[in-house]
């Protein structure tokens, strides 16, 4: 079973984690953090998951007798069972209750049905005429600058410009103005 | 008013002008603050549905983990790491300098005004030595000064307050205020909604000039306010506290400048008061 678990396939510095080296925790951080994020949501809401893989790290970096701990084998396992103990305690500090029964791990094909419906309604409401086909292509279709400054035949220049304006405008119909 | 400052540091955070001491007491406010949790999830949405959204995500909350790190792992006068830095809306680093100094210098400066187990610390005493825990209030000076309350405070001033915890037997506070009509207002822990009954928060222990991150302003009544902090052994709910007020404000006469103990069992903490007047 561990031979299946990330930091076997990467090979983490084990040495360096132990030291504290912070190049070190960032591949750990990349390689995990947004696992580690899926799975505190089985626990919270996305918030407090942020606050507890914030916790989590900020610990590894500071907290030298934590890195101790982790003595090789499964540091996925290792990270998830430190982020739980964080969730719980977080939870029963602010005497909210943990879940009965954990929810099955979010997948992001959820996050990604609700980023589409308010991009959506952003595009019907928000966006200009003009560059409704750029929005389309770069938020929705998710192509780069390049390629649709190709299609289009618009400079990448004037594409940065739209696209800079409407991630503001996309920020304040989101955070502002949502029910 | 408080949740207006929230709001505003979690909308600094995503906008990356959010100090990393702050970040520590946002993160900690979104266990429970439903409506900040609210906002940061609009701010994580509108993450999410940029085009390099996920890197983005990913590249914010790591900084803000370094950034954390690095704070919290400056010494503090004490010599250990700053377990529990928490941060505030504006300059907090160069408020914990000021919080941890201060901390050093109203030992000594505040000891007249602050009833202690030790009694008042004598000049040139050594506060490692001097075990006694004190408390330390601060008023907003315009929009990136604070200075030492006094004897007086305006009735909107946004105070911050820090502690010290020089020995290792308390291990939790509460900070309130008691205004002239005997009402309560929370400073320390947070408790907006009836019903809460939140406990008291853990402190740091043989620490020195430990901010508590948050300025917090209340509706204040013009007049006498009487400001305690109790360090305690045990975390004591906030209703319990507002009895133990309730019953020691009607015993003492209903005068808060007569109210400067409450009837807590001495093995369970050590009370400081001060009294306040707060002006227009």
């Amino acid at each position: 079973m561990q031979a299946t678990e990330p930091n076997q396939r990467i090979g983490i510095d084990v040495d360096g984690f132990h030291a504290g080296h912070e190049a070190v925790i960032r591949e750990i951080y990349l390689e995990h953090g947004a696992a580690l994020l899926r799975e505190t949501c089985r626990y919270t809401g996305p918030a407090e998951a942020e606050s507890v893989v914030h916790d989590v790290f900020v610990e590894l970096l500071r907290n030298r007798a934590l890195r101790a701990q982790f003595v090789g084998g499964a540091l996925a396992a290792w990270l998830r069972e430190i982020a739980r103990l964080k969730a719980l305690e977080h939870l029963r500090r602010a005497r909210r209750q943990p879940p009965q029964e954990l929810g099955p791990e979010a997948h992001s094909g959820e996050g990604s049905l609700e980023a589409r419906d308010v991009l959506t309604r952003f595009l019907t409401a928000e966006v200009p005429e003009a560059q409704r086909q750029f929005f389309g292509m770069r938020f929705l279709a998710r192509q780069t600058q390049v390629e649709i400054a190709a299609q289009l035949g618009i400079p990448r220049s004037t594409l940065e410009g739209w696209e800079h304006r409407l991630t503001e405008k996309l920020r304040a119909f989101i955070v502002e103005r949502s029910p | 008013m408080i949740h207006a400052l929230h709001v505003r540091r979690i909308d600094r955070y995503f906008g990356g002008t959010l100090p990393p001491a702050a970040a520590t007491a946002m993160f900690r406010r979104l266990w429970s603050c439903g409506a900040c949790r609210v906002r940061y999830e609009r701010h994580l949405l509108h993450e999410r549905v940029l085009p390099d959204g996920d890197a983005r995500q990913q590249q914010r909350l790591w900084d803000s983990i370094v950034a954390s790190a690095r704070v919290d792992a400056h010494p503090t006068l004490s010599g250990q790491p700053a377990l529990e830095v928490r941060g505030r809306s504006f300059r907090p680093s160069a408020l914990l300098g000021a919080g941890a100094l201060a901390g050093l210098l109203l030992l000594v400066a505040v000891g007249a005004h602050l009833k202690t187990v030790s009694g008042p610390v004598a000049r040139g005493t050594n506060v490692e030595e001097a075990r006694a825990p004190s408390v330390h209030f601060f008023r907003t000076v315009g929009d990136r000064q604070t200075e030492p309350v006094a004897g007086t405070m305006h009735e909107d001033d946004s105070i911050l307050v820090a502690y010290s915890n020089p020995g290792a037997e308390f291990s939790y506070l509460m900070v309130f205020a008691v205004d002239a009509r005997g009402g309560v207002h929370w400073y320390y822990p947070a408790y907006e909604q009836p019903g809460q009954n939140p406990l008291a928060p853990a402190i740091r222990t043989r620490a020195l000039g430990v901010e508590l991150g948050e300025e917090i302003r209340h509706a204040l009544p013009v007049g006498p306010l009487r400001m305690v902090a109790l360090f305690l052994r045990r975390p004591l709910p906030v209703e319990e506290i507002e009895g133990m007020v309730s019953r020691a404000w009607s015993s003492h006469g209903g005068s808060v400048a007569a109210l400067d103990t409450l009837p807590l069992p001495v093995a369970d903490g050590e009370q400081l008061s001060r009294l306040l007047e707060v002006v227009p």
